[in-house]
């Protein structure tokens, strides 16, 4: 009889220790406990927010016509005018009798709490720039594919920062010091 | 030794346990996602009437394919008549109406097509008039049509009724780029065409992809869209057979019966 109770407690001793340890586990992941408390690991592990080898740069615009600035090279994008209207007006921080597509993606990140991280221009393909816009909401990270006049155009009305990479920069952009 | 045994199993277990919830609570997935999306040139053409017989007149016919409001292809009737007059291009507005871009086609075609032949319209009007279901012909993508059955008016020669041609018609004859391949192609085959041609470069059509794909990085998720382009060769999709004509010359030995 003591030896039957003994074992039954230690069958429910270890069920117990295996359920804690299980729901231990999906608790910490955040994928099922439904849980809003999710626990992340250091973002730098992340290789697509690696800055190495791209230049942050300063947006100016005009007409048709974006400029990527950073440190001498000065990188000019064609585009249309309706974007660089668009940009501009995120520069300024100017918002029109009704709201442009970029506001309302704008809306869209601030109303969500969705963090913006970074706007990537990696590559140029047949004349084409193209560009990734990064987002963060609780643990997923959105690395969107992007025209780099409509991931500009967020970047700056969300405080983001533009990387463009050192090489297209150096050899497209134009050396101005 | 027994105690250190069990704090041992314990451990293990709780391990074991935590690794298992992590398994399960981290599975990776693995999204593919797909959107076409078509390059476009607006082209529709719409309706008309029937072309009024004028006496004494060499008319030619073609069928150009061409797409509706909706993306649909659809087949609309070209007759080109040259009858005797004062060297005008006339348009046959009843019912309908030709945008401009049309309108400068017709005067292109009518070019294209007297200095192909040699010789002086100026005796001659040209009479231009389209069937189809719509009520506005634009887009000037029916130019190496109306080009085509322009010269067979004038030469008084026939089209092959099994051939049919989609392409811009430029003032030197060359044939341009049009929007809607694929649906053009598919009209032409519905409606009897055994080849179709179109402009240089037109028998393979790109269309764009959507892919999105998710990783899982330690505790975050990366998800990473991709615009993908996707080749398609409009022969083996439609499965009627393509040929590229880069001028109206390279056009009329297809069309043309001799």
């Amino acid at each position: 009889m003591v030896l039957g109770m003994k074992i039954i407690i230690s069958i429910l001793a270890v069920l117990v220790i295996l359920a804690a340890g299980i729901f231990t586990g999906l608790n910490l992941t955040g994928q099922i406990s439904g849980k809003s408390e999710i626990i992340e690991g250091p973002l730098e592990s992340i290789p697509h927010l690696s800055t190495v080898g791209f230049a942050k740069a300063e947006i100016n615009v005009e007409p048709a016509v974006i400029y990527l600035t950073s440190d001498c090279y000065r990188l000019a994008m064609i585009t249309n005018e309706l974007q660089t209207y668009s940009i501009e007006m995120g520069l300024n921080n100017v918002r029109g009798f009704r709201p442009l597509t970029h506001d309302l993606i704008y809306d869209i990140i601030d109303i969500f709490g969705i963090e913006p991280l970074m706007v990537k221009i990696e590559s140029l393909n047949d004349g084409t720039y193209f560009a990734k816009v990064l987002l963060k909401q609780g643990n997923k990270i959105l690395n969107m594919d992007s025209k780099p006049s409509d991931a500009i155009a967020i970047a700056v009305r969300t405080n983001t920062s533009v990387y463009i990479k050192q090489t297209l920069l150096e050899e497209n952009g134009e050396r101005i010091c | 030794m027994k105690r250190i045994f069990i704090s041992f199993t314990v451990a293990a277990i709780v391990l074991i346990s935590y690794y298992t919830g992590v398994f399960f609570g981290s599975k990776t997935v693995y999204i593919y996602n797909e959107t076409v999306i078509k390059s476009s040139e607006p082209i529709v053409f719409r309706p008309y009437s029937n072309l009024t017989n004028i006496p004494n007149a060499s008319m030619a016919k073609i069928i150009v394919p061409a797409v509706d409001d909706s993306g649909r292809g659809i087949a609309t009737n070209l007759t080109v008549q040259v009858v005797p007059g004062s060297g005008k291009a006339l348009v046959n507005i009843d019912k309908l109406l030709f945008w401009v871009d049309t309108q400068n086609s017709i005067r292109t075609a009518r070019s294209v097509a007297e200095r192909m032949l040699n010789m002086n319209i100026s005796d001659y009007d040209i009479v231009f008039a389209i069937e189809a279901n719509a009520t506005v012909i634009e887009g000037p993508s029916a130019g190496a049509a109306m080009t085509v059955a322009t010269v067979a008016a004038l030469g008084n020669k026939s089209i092959n009724r099994s051939v049919m041609i989609t392409g811009t018609i430029k003032p030197d004859g060359t044939i341009g780029l049009v929007g809607e391949i694929l649906a053009k192609a598919n009209a032409a085959k519905d409606i009897g065409a055994k080849t179709f041609l179109v402009p240089v470069s037109q028998s393979v059509v790109t269309t764009y992809e959507l892919r999105k794909h998710c990783e899982k990085i330690g505790w975050t998720e990366i998800c990473t869209t991709e615009t993908v382009p996707r080749k398609i060769y409009v022969a083996n999709e439609t499965g009627i057979n393509i040929v590229e004509v880069a001028n109206i010359g390279e056009a009329l030995k297809y069309l043309i019966n001799y």
